[in-house]
C-alpha cells in the first residue's frame, strides 16, 4: 500500500500510475464507468482530494473523460490506451536497464539475460509472478 | 472550503513548563490534516484545547468562529488516545449514550459499522480486546456529523489489518464540510490520506505544508522529512 | 441536558447502593421475624448485624459517591464527560443532587435499621414515647425538628468538601502526588482548616443561643459571644446561662455555597485530565 521507492514523487502522480496500470492492463475496461471519487479514494487508501487531482490529470491526458450528468469513464480510445501502455513499458524497461547497469551488465548481456529468464519462466510455470 | 479552525498566537504552559509558544495555524474544511511530532511536545495539548477540554491557555482559538465552549463541543468529535467508555457499558449502551447527548449522531450508521467489523453490540467494552475497543470508539466518533474530527493516535497498537480498516472508516466518512485532524506516529502508513501535515516540536510549528509540496520541494517523503526535522 | 445527566447518574449509581438497601431490608425482616418467633440468640445476632449493616449502608453510599465523582470526571472517563456539549459545572449539579438524595435515603435506611435493631432488643414504642415525653417536658419538642436541616447541612457540607478536594486534586500541580493521595490530603487539609475557622467564629461572633440552666430550659437568641461563657467555665464559676455560638453554623452554610461555586468554576476553567 505505501511502499514507495520514490519519496520525492508527489502522491497524486503515484496514484495516477496506479490507475493507469488498471486501465492499460484492462482491469478497468475501455468505456467502463468509474466509481465515485470517494469510493476510489477508499479503494486506493488515499486522500479524496489527491484522488480527485490524479483523476483530473488523467482526464487531461485523455485516459479518462467526464460526462457531465453521468460521471467519469475510462476512455474508449483504444489507441490512446495502447500508447499509454507502451509508454509505461518503456519506463519499466528504462528502470530495468538502469538497475542492470548498476550491476555492470552491458547491453548485449542484458538482452541475453532477459531471453534466458523469459524462457525459464515460460517453461517452469509462473515462478516469478 | 472555509477555515473551520483558527488558532492565533497560542501559548500553553503546565506550571513552569511551556509546551506551546506563539503557535498559529488554520484548518480548512474538506481536508485531512496530519499532526506529527514527538510526545509531550504540545501536540496533544493542542488537540485538547480544540476539543474544549483544556480551557486554560493564552491566545485565540476559534472553532467555526466561536471560542471553545459547549457549542463547539457539539460540532467537534474528539477521539482521545485512551479508552474513555465506562467499564460496565455494552457497545449498544455507548451508542444510546451518544445518541442521547449528540444531536448529530447517526445511530444506524454506527450500528452498520459495528456489524461490518463483526463487533457484537451486546458485548461489554471491558471484555473486548484493545483493538476492538479502539474500533468501537472510532465508530462512535465518526458516526457523528461533526465539523471537526480530532483523532489522537487512532492507529496505535493495532495490527496492520485493523489499521487499514480504521483508515477506511476515516476515508469513508470524509466530508467537504468537515476537517479531520489526525495525530499519529505511523507516518508511512498514513501519509497517503493526508492533504497536509503539520509538524509540532520545540513548542512551535516546524512544518506546515501539503504532502505533495513536501515531496516536490524537499525530495523526501513525509516520514523522511520528519526524521530529519526531529533527529535526536 | 441536565435531565440526561441525571438519568445516567442514577443509572450508574444504582448498581451498588440499592443492593445494600435490599440486604438491610432482608436483615430487618429477619430481625422482626426473630422477634415474633422469640428466638433469643437469633434476636440479638440479627439486631447486631442489622446495626452493622445500617452503618455499612451509610459508608458504602459515601464511598460510591466519592468513587463515582472521581471516576466519571477525572479518570479516563473524564475525556468523554468533558467532551459532552454542555457546561462542565452541570456535572457537579447533577452529581450533587443525585448524591444528596442517596445520602438522605441512606441516612433514613440507617435510622430505620437502627430502630428495628433496637426493637429486636426490646426497645419498643413504649420506650420511645417516654423518651419523647421527657423531651417535651424540657420544652425541647420543637427543636427536634431543627435536627433535619442540621443533618442536611452536614451532608451538604461533607459533600462539598469532598467534591472540592477531588476537583482541586486534579489540578496539574498535584498530578505528581497521585489522585487518591492528593484527594485525601486536600480533603483533610480543607476539613481541618474549615473546622478551625468554624470553631473560632463560633466562639467570637456575637450571635448565639442562650440556654438558661436554671428553672425551665428557656432558649433565646442573643447578641453575646461565647467568650464570657467559656471564661466562666474555665474559672469554675457556674454560669446561669449556656451560650452556644451560631456563628459557626452560619459560616458552614456560606462555605457550602462557596465550595460548590469554586468547584464549579474549577471544572469550567481549570480541568486538566491526565
Amino acid at each position: 500500500m505505501a511502499n514507495d521507492f520514490s519519496s520525492n514523487v508527489p502522491i497524486y502522480i503515484q496514484i495516477m500510475n496506479e490507475v493507469k496500470l488498471k486501465i492499460v492492463s484492462g482491469v478497468w475496461e475501455a468505456g467502463q464507468r468509474l466509481q465515485s471519487v470517494r469510493e476510489l479514494a477508499v479503494e486506493f487508501s488515499v486522500n479524496p482530494n489527491t484522488m480527485q487531482k490524479a483523476l483530473s490529470e488523467l482526464e487531461r491526458e485523455g485516459l479518462l473523460y467526464t460526462e457531465r450528468t453521468s460521471g467519469r469513464y475510462v476512455s474508449q480510445d483504444e489507441e490512446k490506451i495502447k500508447k499509454a501502455r507502451d509508454e509505461m513499458a518503456e519506463e519499466y524497461t528504462g528502470n530495468y536497464y538502469n538497475l542492470m547497469k548498476k550491476l555492470g551488465y552491458k547491453k548485449e548481456e542484458i538482452i541475453y539475460v532477459v531471453s534466458n529468464r523469459l524462457a525459464d519462466i515460460e517453461k517452469g510455470g509462473l515462478k516469478n509472478e | 472550503m472555509s477555515n473551520v479552525v483558527e488558532i492565533n498566537a497560542l501559548h500553553k504552559c503546565y506550571g513552569a513548563r511551556k509546551v506551546l509558544e506563539n503557535v498559529s495555524l488554520s484548518l480548512e474544511s474538506g481536508t485531512i490534516v496530519g499532526l506529527l511530532g514527538p510526545n509531550g511536545c504540545g501536540k496533544t495539548s493542542m488537540i485538547k484545547i480544540i476539543a474544549g477540554i483544556i480551557q486554560d491557555y493564552e491566545g485565540q482559538v476559534l472553532i467555526d468562529g466561536r471560542v471553545p465552549d459547549e457549542y463547539t463541543k457539539s460540532i467537534v468529535s474528539y477521539l482521545p488516545e485512551k479508552t474513555y467508555l465506562g467499564d460496565n457499558l455494552r457497545a449498544k449502551d455507548a451508542l444510546n449514550f451518544f445518541e442521547d447527548f449528540y444531536s448529530d449522531f447517526d445511530k444506524e450508521k454506527a450500528k452498520s459499522m459495528l456489524s461490518q467489523f463483526k463487533l457484537d453490540p451486546n458485548q461489554k467494552i471491558k471484555s473486548m480486546s484493545k483493538g476492538m475497543q479502539e474500533k468501537v470508539q472510532l465508530i462512535l466518533v465518526m458516526s457523528r456529523k461533526a465539523k471537526v474530527y480530532l483523532l489522537d493516535e487512532p492507529l496505535g497498537g493495532l495490527d496492520p489489518a485493523s489499521r487499514k480498516a480504521m483508515l477506511d472508516i476515516i476515508l469513508n466518512n470524509y466530508s467537504e464540510d468537515a476537517v479531520v485532524l489526525l495525530s499519529t506516529h505511523l507516518i508511512n502508513d498514513v501519509e497517503r490520506i493526508f492533504d497536509r501535515v503539520i509538524m509540532v516540536g520545540e513548542k512551535r510549528i516546524l512544518v506546515d505544508d501539503t504532502v505533495d509540496n513536501i515531496r516536490e520541494k524537499n525530495g523526501k517523503s513525509v516520514q523522511e522529512l520528519f526524521e530529519e526535522v526531529f533527529k535526536c | 441536558m441536565l435531565g440526561k445527566l441525571f438519568k445516567y447518574e442514577v443509572k450508574d449509581t444504582s448498581r451498588i447502593i440499592p443492593f445494600f438497601y435490599a440486604i438491610t431490608a432482608i436483615l430487618a425482616g429477619l430481625s422482626l421475624l426473630a422477634g415474633k418467633l422469640e428466638l433469643g440468640w437469633f434476636k440479638v445476632t440479627s439486631s447486631a448485624l442489622l446495626l452493622l449493616v445500617g452503618i455499612a449502608v451509610f459508608i458504602v453510599t459515601l464511598v460510591v459517591i466519592c468513587m463515582r465523582f472521581y471516576k466519571n470526571l477525572y479518570s479516563n472517563e473524564g475525556y468523554l464527560s468533558f467532551s459532552l456539549p454542555l457546561k462542565p459545572h452541570l456535572h457537579l449539579v447533577s452529581k450533587a443532587i443525585v448524591s444528596f438524595i442517596w445520602m438522605i435515603l441512606s441516612v433514613l435506611i440507617c435510622l430505620g435499621a437502627f430502630f428495628v435493631a433496637l426493637y429486636g432488643l426490646g426497645v419498643d414504642g413504649k420506650v420511645w414515647s417516654s423518651v419523647m415525653d421527657e423531651i417535651e417536658r424540657y420544652g425541647m419538642g420543637n427543636y427536634l425538628y431543627a435536627i433535619i436541616p442540621m443533618v442536611c447541612l452536614s451532608i451538604l457540607y461533607l459533600m462539598s468538601q469532598i467534591y472540592f478536594s477531588i476537583t482541586l486534586a486534579n489540578r496539574p500541580r498535584f498530578h505528581n502526588i497521585g489522585a487518591a493521595g492528593a484527594s485525601i490530603l486536600l480533603f483533610l487539609a480543607t476539613n481541618v482548616a474549615l473546622k478551625i475557622v468554624e470553631t473560632i467564629l463560633t466562639i467570637i461572633i456575637p450571635f448565639s443561643l442562650s440556654v438558661s440552666l436554671t428553672g425551665g430550659f428557656d432558649i433565646s437568641l442573643t447578641a453575646q459571644n461565647m467568650v464570657g461563657y467559656l471564661m466562666n467555665n474555665i474559672n469554675n464559676q457556674n454560669p446561669s446561662n449556656m451560650v452556644i455560638g451560631l456563628g459557626g453554623y452560619t459560616f458552614d452554610i456560606i462555605m457550602v455555597c462557596v465550595l460548590f461555586y469554586t468547584t464549579g468554576r474549577m471544572m469550567n476553567k481549570k480541568v486538566s485530565l491526565r
